[in-house]
């Protein structure tokens, strides 16, 4: 089945064109260590989803591009047309000469509404392409104004338009630091929009990527192609064929992949925030000198999902799940708050050599997940595929439904929230028709949700 | 069952020699059911060593009209619980049934009697005969049954039934009712995604049919077409149907006698039946078949309607004329009569407003009853081409056992079906209306809570900007 991805303002663009090419780069990537059979209904399979081929031997990204500037679209489409493997269809873009201005306002309440006949114009030619339409994957930085501001206006109209199709939102969360001032502001704004709106989030932290980036890539100086490329891996390796029943791998692959991973991992609609981690993560350098085992990597991984990190190095060793069966008051004293992250659901997807014998036991454990669903039985889900992903002989990747964002979520709100207390910058947002208690709703539903997740 | 069976009267020449006979016609009209005329003798001796045998019998049999894939065979214990719920939702009522040890290894007998039970009741044999039909043609599914009335009493009667305390934490349900609506978006994908591809099979093939009112190919000629060794294949698939259909002409033949015969398994237990028939309590199992509302359940829908709308419309009538009364003799009391003036006309409106209810309800099911002649499978023919500008699909009955074709268009169902969605839309609301009000009765007793409304939608913002 395929997926339309719409990419949103200058990061959006910029994620979504890597997250292309290294599908496509996987799909050239030879045999992937599997049968050929295997190998060709993956391949069969992963183009569908993600390319249209008009002209035998093109592909064609299934995608729309929407920016308010000429620019970065401009790079986006000349870049991936010298890629050779593969393309943009030159009609599906939609620019404009004036930005957004990172105001978030400016995108939601005049370029929304202003250009949103000529987007979904282009969104319906390219479903109109899809015999086999699962969703929308739309790809968009949190923080600014095109991506974030007009993406959340794209995503109510795509739910409005195509109430049966499935809507993930890739969002990029910025850097604790700060690219834009009022980030805090505008992140609130979408998030609490999206979450109206969208079927579920799948959020990448910028400063947990570009710390990948440093330490496990040993990238001396990282730019946002770097942090792009990991990205757009982590994506990958999730999106691509993975079946999840051994019985039939090539009607496996071919089914609905968002609608597989929503069912089992964001039912309730008061928790929809997806995390990602991968491992391994290291530079294409010393991947041929480096051999991996199964239970190592899924020890691993299992320990950076129950202490929260977001990668192999550094991982807290002493975070253990909570003993079952102890009074509430000395549960929360052993667990020291915002150790132990809890989970709702977990997808994990293992690729490559000798799959079967992965043992998963670790994430079976009823102890890791919130004691309202039947674990493991609704909790946790297993796609696995023998072809390998890019290179990695094996690699796995987790998407979690967790309480991991809780405390990034929590201290952007909290930022928020003191400066609209002294009402900084609100002027911005109400001279585009955005008035205060707008804010404060948004400010609630968040609320909400930081109160569902910390109370798991 | 003795009074459907006195028609097994008729003919019963040859005796109970050709018993076997007729079950082992039967035997063959059924699918991946291999029946000995030896268990059902067993059988009525209650011997158990049969008895696993007929518990594997049932459970094919039903898993398949359940449209289970016959691909896993479970332990027989799951077995033994599976045909029990099933048998259950069915509606059979002998607790002696439902006693029987999940083993399997007893009552042979019992096994015996709702294996018939079913065979009468559910039309065991046409059911699998029909879901297991070659199906030549691209066909679909039309049913514009109205069943809202009935999920409502349904519903009643949960409400009334059901006192179990959740101990489940609410999440779970949210959890469960999101799973749920996921799953029904897939399945409306996939339907999706069927249609699209049959549109292009059908447009594609536009032509060389040989029948020109159909004009195009189906999937299945267009798979010979492509691969003529698959024709070897087809062709022996029809064989072995016509010769199911052959073996259950037989049965239906001599079917009396099968019958017969099962009146003696029974007799000694008749005096005790009334005694044991006591797990008839729930009314709410009973009406929980397969949402097969059929002519006869419509009738007497309609009727019961009729019969409501009357003695409604006597009521007002009644009701009017003691009022006019009242009336007239309390306008010359003065004010308070001009008070019970308001409260007449109140209780008017609200008798009118019951009627016109009723009225539209009995509409619906006139309408429901004409639209009942289109209920059932159809053949998807695709009139494109022909109809020039005017693009439709439109749907040609396969005449199954009449030899007139009834023709529907797509846009006649579709048509239906919005006004269908509009009725139980319009339901929907008076019930979210009536619950809201509910909510804030009980809301009442928290006078300390805060209750923050949702966020506004986009639409009402549009509107502001």
């Amino acid at each position: 089945m395929s997926i339309i991805t719409i990419q949103l303002g200058q990061c959006g663009n910029q994620v979504g064109r890597e997250v292309f090419d290294t599908i496509c780069t996987d799909l050239h990537g030879g045999h992937g260590l599997c049968s050929k059979k295997e190998n060709e209904s993956y391949l069969a399979a992963g183009r569908e989803r993600f390319f249209s081929e008009e002209k035998p031997g093109v592909l064609a990204a299934r995608a729309v591009l929407v920016d308010m500037e000429p620019k970065v679209i401009g790079q986006t489409l000349s870049l991936a047309s010298k890629s050779g493997c593969w393309t943009y269809d030159h009609q599906s873009h939609f620019c404009q000469k004036q930005g957004s201005g990172n105001n978030w306002a400016n995108g939601y309440c005049v370029h929304g509404p202003k250009h949103k006949e000529s987007i979904m114009n282009l969104v319906r030619k390219e479903a109109e392409k899809c015999d086999r339409l699962s969703g929308f994957l739309t790809v968009m930085s949190m923080a600014g104004g095109t991506g974030s501001g007009l993406g959340a206006f794209v995503t109510a109209g795509l739910k409005d338009a195509y109430p049966s199709s499935f809507l993930l939102n890739h969002v990029v969360w910025p850097y604790g630091t700060g690219e834009v001032i009022v980030q805090n502001y505008n992140a609130v704004l979408t998030l609490s929009h999206l979450y109206q709106s969208s079927d579920a989030l799948l959020v990448h932290e910028n400063d947990a990527v570009h710390k990948i980036c440093a330490q496990l890539m040993n990238i001396k100086q990282i730019s946002f192609r770097d942090v792009n490329r990991v990205i757009a891996h982590q994506l990958g390796s999730v999106f691509q064929p993975a079946s999840s029943s051994s019985s039939d791998g090539a009607t496996q692959y071919s089914r609905s992949p968002l609608g597989d991973l929503m069912e089992v991992l964001v039912p309730h609609p008061e928790f929809k925030m997806l995390g990602i981690r991968n491992i391994p993560q290291m530079s294409e350098n010393s991947l041929p000198y480096t051999t991996f085992a199964w239970p190592g990597l899924l020890k691993h991984l299992r320990q950076m999902l129950i202490a929260n990190a977001k990668m192999e190095e550094g991982i807290d060793w002493q975070v253990r799940p909570p003993v079952p069966g102890l009074p509430a008051s000395r549960k929360e004293s052993l667990k020291q708050p915002g150790r132990f992250n809890t989970s709702i659901a977990n997808l994990v997807t293992l690729r490559g050599k000798d799959i079967q014998s992965a043992d998963l036991g670790g994430f079976r454990d009823p102890a890791l997940y919130t004691s309202w669903l039947n674990a493991p039985e609704d909790t946790l889900t297993v796609w696995k595929t023998p072809r390998a992903f890019n290179k990695y002989e094996k690699s796995a990747s987790l998407v979690s439904n967790s309480q991991f964002l809780l405390k990034p979520l929590d201290s952007v709100v909290g930022k928020a929230w003191k400066m609209f207390a002294s009402k900084a910058y609100i002027h911005q947002y109400t001279k585009f028709g955005l008035d205060e208690d707008d804010f404060l709703h948004c400010f609630t539903t968040l609320e909400q949700v930081i109160a569902s997740y910390g109370s798991l | 069952m003795k009074g459907a069976r006195s028609v097994a009267m008729v003919a019963l020449g040859p005796g109970a020699a050709s018993l076997p006979a007729a079950i082992a016609a039967l035997g063959l009209s059924l699918p991946a059911a291999r029946l000995s005329p030896e268990i059902f003798r067993l059988g009525k001796f209650d011997r158990p060593e049969v008895s696993v045998s007929f518990w594997k019998l049932l459970y094919t049999l039903l898993k398949q009209i359940h449209n289970g894939g016959q691909m896993e065979s479970p332990d027989i214990g799951t077995q033994v619980k599976f045909v029990k719920y099933v048998v259950l939702g069915h509606g059979y009522r002998r607790l002696k049934f439902y006693q029987l040890p999940s083993d399997g290894s007893l009552g042979s007998k019992e096994l015996l009697l709702v294996f018939s039970w079913l065979l009468c009741r559910v039309s065991l044999v046409k059911q699998s005969l029909a879901l297991s039909r070659l199906k030549l043609c691209d066909e679909t599914v039309v049913c514009i049954c109205d069943t809202t009335v009935k999920n409502i009493q349904i519903e009643r009667n949960l409400d009334e039934t059901v006192h179990v305390k959740g101990h489940r934490d609410i999440r779970y349900l949210q959890w469960l009712n999101g799973q749920l609506e996921f799953q029904w978006r897939n399945c409306h994908i996939e339907q999706q995604e069927q249609c699209k591809l049959l549109h292009k099979i059908h447009s594609y093939t536009f032509g060389p049919h040989a029948n020109p009112t159909i004009g195009h190919f189906s999937t299945t000629e267009v798979d010979v077409v492509k691969k003529p060794e698959s024709c070897k294949q087809l062709l022996h698939l029809i064989e072995s149907e016509s010769s199911r259909l052959e073996a259950f002409l037989k049965w239906k033949s001599m079917e009396p006698l099968y019958w017969r015969w099962m009146e003696t398994v029974l007799d000694p237990d008749t005096k005790e039946a009334k005694t044991q028939d006591v797990c008839n309590k729930n009314p709410l199992l009973l009406s929980s078949d397969l949402c097969y509302s059929d002519l006869s359940r419509t009738i007497e829908e309609l009727d019961r309607c009729r019969t409501d709308l009357v003695t409604l419309c006597e009521e007002l009538h009644k009701l009017v004329m003691f009022k006019k009364l009242n009336s007239t003799g309390t306008v010359r009391a003065g004010e308070q009569g001009q008070l019970r003036e308001g409260e007449f006309s109140r209780t008017t409106k609200k008798i009118e407003a019951a009627v016109a209810l009723k009225l539209s309800d009995f509409q619906c099911h006139s309408h429901a009853y004409r639209i009942k002649k289109i209920h059932g499978p159809y053949r998807l023919v695709f009139k494109g081409k022909s109809s020039k500008a005017h693009k439709k699909d439109s749907f040609k009955s396969i005449p199954p056992n009449k030899a007139i074709t009834v023709e529907i268009t797509a846009e006649d169902v579709i048509s239906n079906l919005k006004r269908q969605e509009a009725r139980m839309k319009a339901e929907l609301k008076g019930r979210q209306e009536e619950s809201r009000k509910r909510l804030h009765e009980a809301a009442k007793g928290f006078s300390q809570m805060l209750v923050i409304p949702p966020m506004r939608k986009q639409k009402a913002r549009d509107a502001k900007c």
